[in-house]
């Protein structure tokens, strides 16, 4: 039986996940940092693996504090890789803290509808806040895409200002629409397709998240920094009837560069 | 065209063997829950092994044919009717335009796979056939299959179509009622207590009714017992939460500790949950045959098995080639 602990030479920050995926843990903490270092891990592993074994590889995800590699057919010998990325790490591919992040900013116009913010009343007893004043708060903050996943196009925003957490539901709604912004906690999202969902829903937008026909399946990439700007109702409907749509000329209006 | 759906069963849809590459958007596998059954109907038809074929779950679909073309019944049992005719599974079979395909009550397994000459020429989307409900992506229009649909099949694929030739019983997916599934056990092992650990492992566990193309849940065990800790920034109170991480095909997860998860080809590419452990590629098919109700174990192994387990299977299909060739 295999634990953390079972004395095989492994770098203790690695772990293999059944016979398909290795994982490298970072600090198991919720920082820009941590995630920043992840996403550049990932890129730096796939770029200086040498071809012949790069292939192996069918996907790699970088989540807020892990980087998991995941393989297509049986691996000769796991401790090679263990080792291979181990030594990339440590061999000046470690992505330095200052290095820069090409990331792409989006500025996202969200309408706060009641009808389309039945958790926003919540929201303001919880914090004490007008409708307005949290309204103002969402889209004074810059956020940050910490991680994509769960569901297609889902990005994990963060952070909602602490005076604006809310613990998720205890029910999850069985039905979410595409387009609503959510928050739980530190983190907010925008639900890219209908889903069930445990998040509280505080607004919708016409935006489109994800579109599988486009080149670009996903408006959010991890690492991307994201605004929120209010939207009136009938601004709303009129995105909507243009269609919001990424393969459609939306997407560059909306993205900042 | 090719087909019509007259009547479509339980839950019906095009799957071909997935959509790898796109977990950092969040975009499962996909594709055919047992692979294994769904290369030999590929094969028996002359396919790539890669073409897209029907998998459809407890009860089989009513399919009129708009062309002539040859197709294959395999994975779960049951008969396949052509016209009325009742045919065995697990061979080459005729079919011509306006011929009508129904099939019997499932026997054993759960999911059978419908293989025809050509393929289900529906678009490819991200790089595959295959059906994501969730995502409402891929398919047919990204959903299972309802009466009225009508499915394009492409053109013959050029290989060798084996009419008349039956696959041998050993060289057909095993259909065991009570299965071993084997689990390398994780990062997260250390999380529960020891004795929670054996009993996870002794327990004979029973598939839930919530066992879909997502995931597999299985009830009627003994409820885990973690080993205290502060929960870390960013997690959940739960003794189950992590930081979110990215959930591997097969990953086991168990929500609150009463009820593993064994996540599959549909399941979301990452999550809050910790992983107990995952199970090996190789058992990852039988999950897919488990009816509600049927019972497993799992059992602990290292990764040196399970990686030997994966040559095995591999080896498996190498056999499977090779009798059909």
């Amino acid at each position: 039986m295999q634990t953390l602990s079972d004395g095989m030479n492994r770098p203790e920050n690695m772990a293999w996940l059944g016979d398909r995926a290795l994982t490298l843990y970072l600090p198991q903490e919720m920082s820009r940092r941590i995630s920043r270092q992840a996403r550049q891990i990932a890129d730096e592993v796939r770029r200086a693996l040498p071809t012949g074994q790069s292939e192996a590889i069918i996907d790699v995800m970088a989540a807020f504090a892990s980087v998991t590699w995941v393989f297509d057919r049986p691996v000769s010998d796991p401790a090679w890789w263990e080792q291979a990325i181990s030594e990339l790490l440590s061999a000046g591919h470690r992505p330095g803290a200052d290095s820069t992040d090409s990331t792409a900013r989006h500025r996202i116009a969200v309408c706060f509808d009641e009808e389309f913010a039945p958790d926003l009343p919540i929201l303001c007893e919880k914090s004490g806040l007008s409708r307005a004043g949290v309204i103002a708060r969402l889209c004074d903050t810059l956020f940050y895409a910490y991680m994509v996943g769960f569901m297609p196009g889902f990005a994990y925003l963060g952070e909602v200002p602490e005076i604006l957490h809310l613990p998720r539901r205890t029910t999850p709604r069985t039905q979410v629409p595409p387009g609503s912004l959510a928050v739980a906690g530190a983190m907010a999202a925008i639900y890219p397709v209908t889903s069930p969902g445990g998040w509280n829903l505080i607004g919708r937008t016409a935006q489109s998240m994800f579109d599988a026909r486009a080149a670009r399946p996903h408006l959010i990439a991890a690492g991307d920094e994201i605004s929120l700007t209010p939207q009136s109702r009938a601004d709303y409907e009129l995105s909507r009837n243009r269609g919001g749509n990424l393969s459609g000329g939306n997407l560059s209006g909306d993205n900042l560069t | 065209m090719g087909i019509n759906i007259l009547e479509p069963g339980l839950s019906t849809t095009v799957q071909d063997l997935g959509r790898p590459g796109y977990y950092h958007i969040g975009i499962p596998l996909s594709g055919s829950m047992d692979r294994y059954s769904h290369h030999a109907g590929n094969l028996l038809v002359g396919n790539d092994v890669n073409a897209a074929l029907l998998e459809f779950t407890f009860m089989g679909p009513k399919l009129e044919f708009t062309r002539d073309t040859v197709i294959a019944l395999t994975g779960a049992s049951m008969s396949i009717l052509v016209n009325e005719v009742e045919h065995d599974g697990w061979q080459a079979i005729p079919v011509k335009a306006g011929d009508v395909v129904s099939f019997g009550f499932l026997i054993d397994g759960a999911r059978a796979y419908l293989a025809i000459a050509g393929g289900i020429d529906v678009p490819v989307v991200l790089g595959s056939r295959s059906t994501y409900t969730l995502g409402a992506l891929g398919g047919h229009q990204g959903r299972k299959l309802e009466a009225g649909d009508s499915l394009p099949l492409g053109p013959p694929q050029g290989g060798k179509v084996r009419l008349g030739k039956i696959l041998r019983p050993d060289l057909r997916q095993e259909l065991p009622k009570n299965v071993k599934l084997r689990l390398v056990t994780g990062l997260y092992w250390h999380r529960i207590t020891a004795t929670s650990g054996q009993k996870f492992l002794a327990d004979h566990w029973k598939v839930a009714p919530e066992a879909d193309r997502i995931g597999y849940r299985f009830r009627s065990g003994r409820k885990l017992e973690f080993v205290p800790r502060d929960p870390p920034f960013g997690a959940g109170s739960d003794p189950s939460n992590i930081v979110d991480g990215c959930y591997p095909y097969g990953s086991v997860q168990v929500p609150g500790g009463t009820e593993p998860i064994v996540l599959h080809r549909d399941a979301v590419s990452g999550g809050g949950y910790f992983m107990l452990g995952t199970v090996i590629s190789a058992d990852m098919d039988a999950i897919g045959q488990l009816q509600p109700h049927m019972t497993a174990r799992f059992e602990a192994v290292s990764l040196d098995q399970a990686l030997a387990a994966r040559y095995d299977y591999f080896a498996r299909l190498d056999a499977l080639r090779g009798y059909l060739a």
